[in-house]
C-alpha cells in the first residue's frame, strides 16, 4: 500500500509600491510518500514456500521531500523593451528511511504475514531484519534576466549557484551560467509567404549529482569476524573510499536552431544543431589497493561530447472544418563520443578500456564493449566467429595472426555499433466530422543490440548444470554445444512500431442530463516490425548504470507491454 | 511619503530576515543515520578493537577465487575448481592456475 501526502504553502506579494512591477513569493511543500508491503508464501508455495515452511516478509519504505522556494521578480516594460528579471534560492531536502524483516517456520499459514513473531526462524537465528535511513540536500540561489526588444530580438542570462550535500567537502559547490539569444527575422524583412522565421542560439550549463548519499565520505561497515576475548566478534572495516574532492559533473550545452512556419502557417517546424560536453564524469572505477583501502571509487573522470541534429517539421494537409488532418515528423541524430579518459596519475590501459563484462556463468572474465580515447561510444566488443569445432565448441578467428586463436582482447575486434544512426516519428492526427483518430509511430535505425540470452543459452549443451532451457531462435544450431560470447549474437536493433494509436467518437449533448459523450479505443505498441530476436530492440544507453557501455541486452530484460484501452468519457 | 517609509521598512525587515536566515540554510554537511564515518566512528574502546580486528578477519575469508589466499591453494594440489559445463570455465584462467 503506497501513501502519498503533500503539504502545500504559498505565498505572493504584489511590491509595486516599492518598485512598479515588483513581486516576491515564498512557499514552502512537504510530500511524503510511505509505501508498506507485506508478502506471505505458504507452505505449499512451491517458489520461497516449501523449503521455508511458510515465509513472511514486511517491508516499509519511506519518503520525505520538503521544499522551500523564495523569489523576488521584477516585470517592466520601457518603451519597446521588455525587463523579466528573477532572483531566488531553493532550499531541497530528502529523507529516506525504511525497515524490512522477513522469517519463515511456521506452524500455520492462518496469520500470512500479520505475526512475524510465531516465525521459529527468529528463535533459530535464521531470520533476517534491517533497517536504513539516509538524507540529502540541494542548495541553489538563482538570478535570471529576459530581455525582450519589440518582439523580435530577444536575450536572456542566467546564473545559478548550487550546492549538494553529496559532494565532497571540498567541492559542494559550482555555479552554473547561461546564455540566450534569438532574433525574430520575419520582422526584419518583408516576406509575405513567411510567418515566423526566429534564430535562436543557446550556451550553458548544467550539473549532476550521484545518485546515493555519503559517497565521498571514509564510510566502516561490518567486514567478518575475528576472534576476541574468547570469542568471535564482529570487526568493522573500510567500506569506501574518502574522496573530499568529489564534484559536480557539468554538462556544457550548445544549440543553434531555426524555427519556422510558411504558407500561412500550414507548414510549420524547427531545426536545431546540438553539442553537449559532459566533463568530471561521476563514473566508478577501479583504483588499486593499496594506497586505497576499497578497490572502487566514484570520481570525476573522463569527458564525453554528444553532438547532433534535432528536427521536427509539421503539415496540416487537409484542414477545411469537417475534416482534418496534420502529420509531422521528428528526426534526430546522436554521436557520442569519449573525449577523455584521465585522472591526474591515474591512466587506464593507454586509453583503451575493456567493460560490460558478460558475466556469470563461465564468461565472468569476457568483456562485451570497448571504450577508446577520441573515438566514439558503442563498439560492441567480441571475437568472430569461424566455425564450430567437432566437440561442439565455438572456433574463432585468429585475428591478430599469431597462428592460434588466444581467447583476449588481441583476438577480438568491434562486432557491432550499439547506438542508432538516427531516430525518426511520424505524427499524425485526424478528425473526420465527430471521429477522431491519432496515430505515433516511432523508431530507430542502425544500431545493434548484444542478445545475452543467446549468448548465454543458445546451445545444444547445458550452458549450467542441470540447466536445459535452451534458447531457440532462427539462428539456433544444433551442433554447438556451448556458450561463448561473440559476433553472431549481436544483432540488428533497427525497428519501427506504431507506439500509439487512439481512435474515438464524440457525441453533444446527447440527453438533456449528458453534455458530452466520448467512447475511444486506444492501444500502445499493437505493430512493431524489426528483425532482433531478443526482448526489445530499443537502443541500450547505459549497461547497469554504466554510461560508456552500450547496446547490451541483459538477460533480465522484461517485457515492455503492449496495451489495449477501451474508454468512455461522460460530461454532465 | 510616510506610507513609502513603512514600507521601506518592511522590505528592511524582509532583508533583515533573509541575511538571518540564510547561513543556516547553506550548511550542506552530511548527516549520517545507518552509515558509519570518521565523524561517528572511533568514539569508544569497543569500535577501536573493532576496526583493528579487521586485519584479522580478513585471513578468514574464503572470500572470492580471486583472492590471493585462493591463487596460493589453487597452484597447489590444497584446492581445485571444478568446470561443469560453461560454469566456473571463466576464460580459462582458474584451470591455467591449478595446471600451472
Amino acid at each position: 500500500m503506497i501513501t502519498y501526502s503533500l503539504v502545500h504553502l504559498r505565498g505572493t506579494f504584489d511590491l509595486s509600491a516599492i518598485v512598479e512591477g515588483l513581486n516576491a513569493s515564498v512557499s514552502y511543500t512537504r510530500q511524503i510518500t510511505d509505501t508498506e508491503r507485506g508478502q506471505y508464501y505458504n507452505k505449499t508455495s512451491r517458489f520461497r514456500g516449501s523449503d521455508r515452511n511458510g515465509l513472511a516478509v514486511t517491508d516499509n519504505a519511506q519518503f520525505t521531500f520538503d521544499l522551500i522556494e523564495g523569489t523576488l521578480g521584477y516585470n517592466g516594460q520601457t518603451g519597446d523593451l521588455g525587463v523579466n528579471a528573477l532572483v531566488g534560492y531553493s532550499y531541497q531536502e530528502f529523507f529516506n528511511e525504511g525497515y524490512h524483516a522477513e522469517g519463515g517456520d511456521f506452524l500455520t499459514d492462518a496469520f500470512t504475514y500479520h505475526n512475524l513473531g510465531a516465525a521459529a526462524d527468529f528463535n533459530n537465528g535464521l531470520g533476517s531484519v534491517w533497517s536504513y535511513a539516509n538524507s540529502n540536500k540541494l542548495i541553489a540561489g538563482l538570478a535570471r534576466v529576459n530581455l525582450n526588444y519589440d518582439d523580435t530580438y530577444f536575450l536572456n542570462a542566467s546564473l545559478r549557484y548550487e550546492g549538494s550535500s553529496r559532494f565532497g567537502a571540498n567541492n559542494k559547490w559550482a555555479a552554473f551560467y547561461g546564455v540566450g539569444a534569438g532574433v525574430s527575422l520575419h520582422n526584419l524583412i518583408d516576406v509575405s509567404t513567411i510567418d515566423n522565421l526566429k534564430l535562436r542560439l543557446s550556451y550553458g550549463q548544467t550539473g549532476n549529482e550521484p545518485g546515493s548519499s555519503y559517497i565521498s565520505l571514509q564510510r566502516f561497515g561490518p567486514s567478518g569476524n575475528f576472534y576476541y576475548n574468547g570469542a568471535y566478534t564482529s570487526s568493522y572495516g573500510p567500506t569506501s573510499n574518502a574522496n573530499p574532492d568529489l564534484a559536480w559533473e557539468i554538462a556544457t550545452h550548445l544549440n543553434v536552431g531555426v524555427d519556422f512556419a510558411v504558407l500561412n502557417s500550414k507548414l510549420y517546424g524547427a531545426v536545431e544543431y546540438f553539442t553537449r560536453e559532459t566533463k568530471d564524469q561521476l563514473l566508478s572505477v577501479n583504483v588499486p589497493v593499496p594506497p586505497n583501502l576499497v578497490g572502487q571509487t566514484l570520481l570525476n573522470i573522463g569527458t564525453t561530447k554528444n553532438t547532433g541534429i534535432e528536427a521536427n517539421v509539421n503539415y496540416n494537409v487537409i484542414d477545411n472544418g469537417n475534416i482534418n488532418w496534420s502529420t509531422g515528423i521528428v528526426f534526430g541524430t546522436n554521436t557520442s563520443e569519449l573525449v577523455s579518459w584521465t585522472k591526474d596519475d591515474l591512466t587506464f590501459g593507454g586509453g583503451v578500456l575493456y567493460r560490460a563484462g558478460m558475466g556469470s556463468p563461465g564468461q565472468s572474465g569476457v568483456s562485451l564493449v570497448r571504450v577508446v580515447e577520441g573515438e566514439t561510444l558503442g563498439q560492441i566488443w567480441g571475437p568472430r566467429f569461424e566455425g564450430i569445432a567437432s566437440d561442439g565448441t565455438f572456433q574463432f578467428a585468429d585475428l591478430d595472426g599469431d597462428g592460434s586463436y588466444c581467447n583476449c582482447d588481441d583476438d577480438r575486434e568491434v562486432i557491432g555499433n550499439g547506438l542508432p544512426d538516427f531516430t525518426l516519428g511520424w505524427n499524425n492526427s485526424i478528425t473526420i466530422g465527430d471521429l477522431d483518430i491519432s496515430m505515433f509511430w516511432n523508431g530507430e535505425f542502425g544500431h545493434d543490440i548484444f542478445n545475452s540470452y543467446r549468448g548465454f543459452y543458445e546451445n545444444a549443451g547445458p550452458t549450467v548444470v542441470g540447466n536445459w532451457n535452451v534458447v531457440n531462435t532462427s539462428y539456433f544450431n544444433s551442433d554447438l554445444k556451448a556458450a561463448a560470447a561473440n559476433n553472431t549474437h549481436v544483432e540488428d536493433g533497427t525497428y519501427f512500431e506504431l507506439n500509439n494509436i487512439t481512435v474515438g467518437y464524440n457525441l453533444k449533448d446527447v440527453t438533456k442530463f449528458m453534455r458530452n459523450l466520448r467512447v475511444y479505443v486506444s492501444a500502445q505498441r499493437p505493430i512493431m516490425f524489426t528483425n532482433y530476436e531478443g526482448v526489445d530492440p530499443v537502443s541500450r544507453w547505459t549497461d547497469y548504470g554504466d554510461p560508456l557501455s552500450q547496446g547490451i541486452e541483459r538477460r533480465e530484460t522484461y517485457f515492455r507491454a503492449r496495451t489495449f484501452t477501451v474508454g468512455v468519457n461522460i460530461t454532465l | 511619503m510616510k506610507n513609502l517609509f513603512i514600507k521601506m521598512k518592511k522590505l528592511m525587515f524582509l532583508i533583515a530576515g533573509m541575511i538571518f536566515i540564510v547561513p543556516a540554510c547553506t550548511n550542506l554537511d552530511e548527516e549520517l543515520y545507518s552509515d558509519l564515518a570518521a565523524e561517528n566512528f572511533f568514539t569508544t574502546e569497543e569500535e577501536n578493537i573493532a576496526a583493528l580486528g579487521q586485519a584479522y578477519s580478513s585471513m578468514t575469508h574464503w572470500g572470492s577465487h580471486t583472492n590471493i589466499w585462493t591463487t596460493n591453494e589453487l597452484s597447489s594440489d590444497e584446492l581445485v575448481i571444478p568446470t561443469r559445463g560453461g560454469d566456473w570455465y571463466d576464460g580459462g584462467i582458474l584451470l591455467e592456475l591449478h595446471q600451472a
